[in-house]
């Protein structure tokens, strides 16, 4: 018998824009509500409809769960699936008749009235969703650093890695009214002594990759197949590589399949200027609309149309070979371990329905003969794991699950300059912090200093820098922040803050109303 | 799935994170149109219609100086300027337009522009070379490589020239500290940099250590003036180091250790780093004739 734990990772960073109606890194937010955060929500919805007891674990990053709750931002997601279902309209008029493509135009109608219903009766709001699982015990919720920072590039600056915790914390209570049990540290990011920071905040457990725990001190006997508990009683899950790879892996996971959706043919490249313009960038600049007609059908050949029922049979393949595998692991691991194996499946949220656009349907078909037929694995959250199980005691090593495994992702020749800027800002928000607070201006200053030093601190920036596309927007992203951090420092030492530059930012980076900087004193 | 992906993949197996993949696909290029979907008469027709009266593209905000060109704002007034912004909206319309003789119906989709009167700007300042301040930093970056930053000021040179005997012959540097595993054992290296490099990558000599950085001058005698020094830092084990050390540690870890991805390696950065070599403790600036990067 084995313990299945699937991690979901959901997370985008802070993009929000209002002085532009439309703005291309927005859509990054209104692409996964359509394709990944609602498509979850339907499969959650259909295995409590069938009284299912499924588990998974989803971490909703403070930046995410601040822009799903954004106003401006709901508005105009309302824009953009209208946008949508216009669309789908006019291509269920223009494939009438094509019986290759017609049915694929209503499949894709279909979906974009139910995203707008189901949006719509949310309130808009997408948070109010998973908190209805999260009560009824099916999702376990936790929480990520405040802007998901690499925590071991931050530790240089006191305080910075405390604040990103203690900002993410109180977002959580904020937003889901308990306090988080674990945290997906951002890029799995983990250097020795974190635990200890991640006690101090209240949280119980954390994730590494596989190799966090392998090169641990002393290694655990139970390697990556169940919890250790680090030397400040904090819990760290691992990675488990081979249920990754089924998934990941671009040659032998899943999602490479030729019966799945092709995801680069969209109708946002394929259709002629004059008729898809009014649904891609207001400036002529073709993007993907998220109606996409082909499959994968293989390598270097001309693509061919989707055909929903063999996706849908392709689908069910791969769920029961994901089990079959896990089956074979737990009677592996049984008699070695001598307690159930706790397999770890964590997966960036986003590639579920967005890149692979059969994702969603597959994780609740696993979820759904997980729960209902007798297997040798069984779904469970790490807390779950946690009450059953004591854990061997080690010390988890440096870390990450970027490529390389360590730093080299977000250190490395395109991304290390930011490194003196951001070191340098911390150390003026923890000198800010420090002064006597003179009046409620002045509050709101060091406040507004705190969000801009968070938001330049997230990790991908750097990553957008490293991989080499949309540098430009990272870079301005880290200029920006920077910047307004190093004004508003200068405007509170001096004690003469400009009222209009500060409304400006609190206005524009509203992210974390309830920010407190004192968490950048000591 | 297709080739891009694949590629993308490769770099950095089962790890890229999909949230950033979204980032990729906007650079993908425009494929060309598919014939088969193109070829549709009605949407051909009804382009043309469309062109006609193209939907205006959506207003851009107002320049932030709108609101910049009020410092200062009591509350009052602040609660002004927020009341000001709310959205500026314009209405949906559907257009409907009759193409003749077939009388096919065309909606022109409009969809209401909600833009505010604050934002980021269009262009992002650019920061200051230097902050004025004396800073050693020493990160970690991969059981091979360390990272280190620094900023001296025209202040701290100063105050440390006094330190070099008169006449004498330095060459800048970096050294790099380490706790030997016995007494015997080399425990320092010094790698000649530039000061005004401001940044470099360390080769670090034993994976698994705790190391420090100073920088400073070197002395012909081999003296070291330090002029700043880092804090710690750690490299993680190596990976090979781990595997051997975990085949013969269980059944479990030694079947965990097989099946992990090991941590790979990036080419581009190692041969940028490459060109930092670590120089014996003995090395002369006299009589060497390499020269840091």
């Amino acid at each position: 018998m084995a313990y299945l734990n699937f991690v979901l990772h959901a997370h985008l960073p802070f993009v929000r824009h209002p002085e532009h109606a439309r703005f291309l890194e927005e859509d990054w937010l209104y692409e996964a509500i359509t394709e990944t955060y609602i498509p979850l929500l339907e499969e959650f919805e259909a295995l409590e409809r069938d009284g299912l007891p499924f588990r998974v674990t989803m971490s909703l990053t403070p930046p995410l769960c601040e822009m799903l709750a954004d106003e401006l931002l709901q508005a105009r997601y309302a824009h953009h699936i209208n946008r949508l279902r216009d669309l789908a309209e006019k291509e269920c008029e223009r494939t009438k008749g094509d019986h290759r493509f017609d049915h694929l135009a209503r499949m894709y109608q279909d979906r974009f009235e139910r995203c707008h219903r189901r949006f719509e009766s949310l309130n808009r709001n997408l948070l109010n969703g998973f908190r209805h699982y999260q009560r009824k015990g099916n999702l376990e919720i936790i929480t990520c650093g405040a802007t998901h920072g690499f925590l071991p590039n931050l530790r240089h600056s006191r305080r910075s890695v405390e604040a990103q915790l203690e900002v993410a914390v109180r977002n959580y209570q904020k937003h889901f009214g308990v306090d988080p049990w674990g945290i997906w540290l951002g890029e799995c990011g983990y250097y020795p002594g974190l635990d200890a920071k991640l006690k101090d905040v209240g949280l119980r457990y954390f994730f590494t990759d596989t190799h966090g725990i392998l090169q641990g001190d002393p290694p655990s006997p139970k390697g990556c197949y169940a919890p250790v508990e680090t030397p400040s009683g904090v819990f760290c899950f691992a990675r488990d590589p081979e249920s990754s790879k089924a998934v990941w892996s671009a040659e032998e996971g899943y999602p490479g399949d030729w019966r799945y959706r092709e995801f680069y043919r969209d109708v946002g490249f394929d259709l002629d200027m004059d008729y898809i313009r009014p649904y891609i960038h207001p400036m002529g600049l073709r993007i993907g609309t998220g109606v996409k007609y082909y499959r994968i059908t293989g390598r270097n050949v001309e693509k061919a149309p989707y055909v929903e029922a063999w996706a849908d049979e392709a689908v069910e393949q791969h769920a029961e070979n994901f089990l079959y595998n896990r089956d074979l692991q737990a009677d592996y691991l049984d008699p070695l371990l001598g307690t159930p194996a706790n397999i770890v499946c964590p997966y960036d949220a986003e590639l579920f329905g967005h890149w692979w656009y059969e994702g969603p349907k597959w994780l609740g078909r696993v979820m759904r003969k997980a729960s209902s037929q007798n297997r040798r694995v069984q779904l469970a959250s790490p807390r779950d794991y946690l009450s059953r199980h004591a854990a061997p005691k080690s010390a988890p090593a440096f870390s990450s699950w970027g490529a390389g495994g360590y730093a080299e992702v977000w250190l490395t020749g395109s991304n290390d300059w930011i490194y003196p800027h951001l070191h340098h800002a911390a150390d003026l928000m923890r000198e800010a912090a420090n002064l006597p607070e003179r009046d409620d201006l002045d509050r709101r200053a060091r406040n507004q200093m705190a969000r801009e030093l968070l938001l330049a601190q997230s990790s991908d920036w750097a990553f957008i820098m490293k991989t080499g596309t949309m540098v430009e927007y990272a870079v301005k992203r880290t200029k920006i922040h920077v910047h307004n951090c190093l004004e508003l420092s200068r405007q509170i030492a001096e004690q003469r803050i400009d009222s209009g530059f500060l409304w400006n930012l609190e206005m524009t980076n509203n992210v974390f109303p309830e920010i407190d900087y004192r968490v950048y004193r000591g | 799935m297709n080739g891009k992906k694949k590629s993308a993949a490769k770099k950095s197996p089962a790890k890229k994170s999909a949230a950033k993949k979204l980032l990729k696909k906007k650079s993908v290029k425009a494929k060309p149109a598919a014939k088969k979907v193109a070829k549709k008469k009605p949407a051909k027709k009804a382009v043309k219609k469309v062109s006609k009266s193209k939907p205006k593209p959506p207003s851009k905000s107002k320049p932030k100086s709108a609101v910049k060109a009020k410092p200062k704002v009591k509350a009052k007034a602040v609660a002004k300027v927020k009341a000001k912004a709310k959205p500026v909206v314009t209405r949906k319309k559907r257009v409907k337009q009759v193409e003749s003789p077939a009388l096919v119906q065309i909606k022109i989709f409009q969809e209401e522009v909600i833009v505010r009167d604050y934002g980021f700007p269009d262009h992002a300042p650019e920061l200051p070379d230097a902050y004025l301040r004396d800073r050693l930093v020493l990160m970690t970056q991969t059981p091979d490589y360390l990272f280190c930053y620094w900023e001296i000021t025209p202040a701290k040179l100063l105050s440390l020239q006094g330190m070099k005997s008169p006449g004498g012959e330095y060459r800048e540097a970096l050294r790099l500290n380490w706790s030997a595993r016995s007494l015997l054992d080399e425990n320092f290296a010094i790698i000649p940099v530039n000061l005004s490099a401001r940044r470099w990558y360390l080769k670090v000599p034993f994976p698994g250590l705790s190391y420090q950085v100073e920088i400073g001058w070197m002395g012909e005698s081999g003296n070291f003036i330090s002029i700043l020094a880092s804090n710690v830092s750690d490299a993680p084990e190596s990976w090979e180091e781990t595997l051997r050390r975990l085949q013969s540690a269980g059944d479990v870890l030694a079947y965990a250790s097989r099946i992990a991805h090991p941590p790979g390696s990036s080419s581009s950065e190692r041969a940028m780093a490459d060109y930092v070599s670590l120089i014996p403790p003995n090395w002369n600036p006299n009589t060497s004739t390499s020269s840091a990067r």
